[in-house]
């Protein structure tokens, strides 16, 4: 398979991830479009991995670590805001004050 | 056995640390026989010393400074100058602490008052036994810091605290002196050294002498109480009396006379120098003595008479005479220790200092009206008691070199003769003013007022062998005056005594009422109106200054640049705070931004 291939598959990958996150309203969406940027950049450091195995891979886990962290960080936060608001928008949430 | 000369340091060092430390857990039995123990321990080192020791041995303990060129050891010397005063100050100190057992007996301040005598004596030590001008220095300090606590002893009395206060101040301008004299020393001499300094005294030019000896007498003035700076020891009355006896008139006040002594040889330097201690010595025991003839105040007119007692030594070492003037301070030590403490045993059992309240005492405490007596005797110059010998000795000397230094001096005699026994006439004789009973003080106090009634007749006797005993400093010389012209300088002297105390005893016991001279005797009551002066020379544009300084410099600028601090951070806060808007996407947008930029510049190869 092209290398090239990859690397252009992760780019848009993460380009659409990028463009979901500022174009979508809904938190949900969001979190699912910051997911899918996060995979185009371990896509893209899987084909660094080829040539540079050991340090690379060390990063892809770390990256893999923050995406399953944010996860369950932020699926939370969205459960709760929809639990008291009944729906989870990014309007919903710019009104919170603490 | 130089370790000698360690153990008398250590024993009142450990009796400070150990009451400051434990002296609430202590029993007052054992510490009023531990404290004065201890200063025993520390005379009975010194005695031992003065048998054993050669003059200049040394003891060296440890470096102490060593900064770029400065190199200052802890050590400690013994030479005929230290042990005189070692002697003195460790067995006019041993006395004291017994008699402080009776005189403090009922305080509730015990333990304190015993750790801070201790560490006094520690200090004084200290400040005599020390070989180089930066411990002498500590030492001067650490017998200034004692004087202020405990001056200040009974500090819930307002007059008190403010006398305490007052002492460290007035100090405070003659230390700035003394430093700056060790600072210009060192930038000549590189050495601070006493026998270093003494060989070299010549390599001084005269007006660098000049200037390091008066810088050096500020410094004295201010513990000696010498005109100008005099003005704290009336007021350090406020102490307890043992505590004046000590440090206020047989010991800690002589230090400056005692520093002067060990570094005649830059004094001798400058004749112009010597000239100023000298004028400044005996126009302070005139003017003192004069203000003591007015005072009604039993320990003012002592303090008073210490004050002048304390010129008469300057007035010796100044004309030259360094063992003349080491001489008085010897014999000084036990009749003005013993005029305190016998003071100090009237205002026991009267409870008061006012002499106008006394009167008649003599059938009810005969112990303290014969040592009181002996102790007049003393200072006033009659032959046979110390004060004649050493004060005789100062006037002949001074008869040599200035004959109005002499005429002053022996107008002075005159008027000590006249005040001390105005005090005794007052407090002794004519009938009880004021008071129903009055009882002779316990043993503790009286058996040393007897012991210094004993010295202070004794001590003027043994005058050659201290004079030779001082020649072996190597700088210390008497001039010879013909047998014919001393003997007339004492006739002199000795019926200008008589005629004081023949004055007194006619005012005071065949008249029983003062004379009044009204302007004169407003002026002396008022002291001169010094301390109004100086009020307002300089205390009061300090304090208005400092109130100036208060609401601008203080309000303005350091309140201001505190207060302003914090409103920056504020103000900043807010302006960031803009940025937190609540939108998700706005913060994501500034971290694409954050990343497109530090990708460019890492594209760029700027980072």
């Amino acid at each position: 398979m092209n290398g090239y291939g990859i690397l252009i598959l992760a780019s848009l990958l993460f380009a659409g991830g990028v463009a979901g996150f500022f174009l979508k309203k809904d938190l949900l969406t969001m979190l699912l479009s910051a997911e899918v940027s996060l995979s185009g950049a371990i896509l893209a450091l899987l084909y660094f991995a080829l040539s540079n195995p050991t340090e690379v891979r060390a990063g892809i886990i770390a990256v893999l670590t923050v995406a399953a962290a944010e996860v369950a960080v932020a699926l939370a936060s969205v459960a709760v805001v929809v639990r008291v608001k009944g729906r989870a928008t990014e309007k919903t949430v710019s009104e919170m004050k603490g | 056995m130089k370790a000698l000369l360690g153990l008398i340091i250590l024993f009142p060092a450990f009796g400070a640390l150990f009451f400051v430390l434990f002296g609430r857990l202590l029993s007052k039995k054992l510490i009023s026989w531990l404290s004065p123990s201890l200063v025993g321990l520390s005379f009975i080192a010194s005695l031992a010393s003065f048998l054993t020791l050669k003059s200049g041995s040394m003891l060296y303990l440890f470096p102490w400074l060593s900064v770029g060129n400065l190199h200052v050891d802890f050590a400690l010397l013994w030479d005929p100058l230290s042990a005189i005063m070692t002697l003195t100050v460790s067995g006019v100190a041993f006395l004291i602490h017994i008699y402080s057992v009776g005189y403090m007996g009922e305080d509730p301040g015990f333990a304190r008052y015993f750790a801070y005598l201790n560490l006094f004596t520690f200090s004084m030590l200290l400040l005599v036994l020390s070989p180089n001008l930066p411990m002498m220095f500590v030492g001067w300090e650490g017998v200034g810091l004692c004087s202020y606590l405990l001056i200040g002893f009974w500090f819930e009395k307002e007059t008190a605290a403010n006398a305490g206060k007052k002492a460290f101040i007035v100090n405070r301008i003659g230390d700035f002196g003394f430093l700056l004299g060790i600072f210009l020393l060192f930038t000549i001499l590189k050495d601070l050294n006493f026998s270093y300094i003494n060989s070299h005294a010549q390599v001084l030019s005269p007006a660098m002498a000049t200037a390091v000896a008066l810088l050096l007498f500020l410094g004295a003035t201010g513990k000696s109480a010498q005109i100008p700076l005099y003005i704290w020891l009336p007021d350090a009355m406020e102490g307890p009396t043992p505590v004046s006896a000590l440090i206020h008139a047989a010991t800690m006040v002589t230090a400056g006379v005692y520093m002067v002594s060990r570094l005649f040889p830059v004094y001798a330097r400058s004749g112009f120098a010597l000239d100023v201690v000298a004028w400044v010595g005996i126009i302070t025991a005139f003017f003192a003595a004069t203000i003591a003839l007015v005072q009604n105040d039993i320990k003012k007119v002592l303090a008073y008479s210490t004050i002048s007692q304390i010129g008469y030594m300057f007035a010796g070492v100044g004309v030259g005479a360094v063992s003349a003037g080491m001489f008085h301070l010897f014999t000084h030590a036990f009749f003005k220790s013993l005029l305190f403490l016998a003071a100090g045993s009237v205002i026991h059992a009267l409870g008061t200092q006012d002499m106008r309240k006394m009167g008649g005492l003599r059938k009810e405490m005969p112990v303290t009206f014969w040592v009181f007596l002996i102790a007049a005797l003393a200072i006033s110059g009659i032959p046979g008691f110390s004060g004649f010998f050493s004060k005789d000795e100062i006037l002949a000397q001074a008869f040599a070199k200035s004959r109005a230094i002499w005429a002053i001096g022996v107008i002075t005699a005159g008027l000590t003769a006249f005040y001390m026994f105005r005090l005794i006439f007052m407090t002794f004789y004519g009938k009880p003013k004021g008071w129903q009973h009055a009882h002779e003080s316990p043993p503790v106090m009286t058996v040393p007022m007897i012991i210094l009634a004993f010295f202070s007749v004794v001590a003027g006797w043994i005058f050659a062998a201290f004079h030779h005993f001082l020649e072996g400093l190597g700088y210390v010389r008497l001039r010879e005056l013909a047998p014919s012209a001393e003997h007339i300088l004492v006739a002199v002297s000795v019926s200008l005594a008589l005629i004081g105390i023949g004055v007194a005893w006619w005012v005071y016991v065949r008249r029983e009422r003062g004379l009044n001279f009204g302007i004169i005797y407003r002026v002396l009551a008022g002291k001169y109106y010094v301390d109004e002066f100086y009020d307002i020379l300089f205390v009061t544009p300090y304090t208005q200054g400092s109130r100036v300084i208060n609401r601008y410099f203080d309000k303005g600028i350091i309140d201001g640049a505190v207060e302003g601090s914090g409103k920056i951070t504020m103000e900043g806060g807010k302006l960031l705070s803009l940025l937190q808007t609540g939108f998700i996407k706005d913060y994501g947008l500034w971290m694409a931004a954050g990343v497109i930029l530090a990708l460019t510049l890492a594209i760029r190869g700027v980072l």
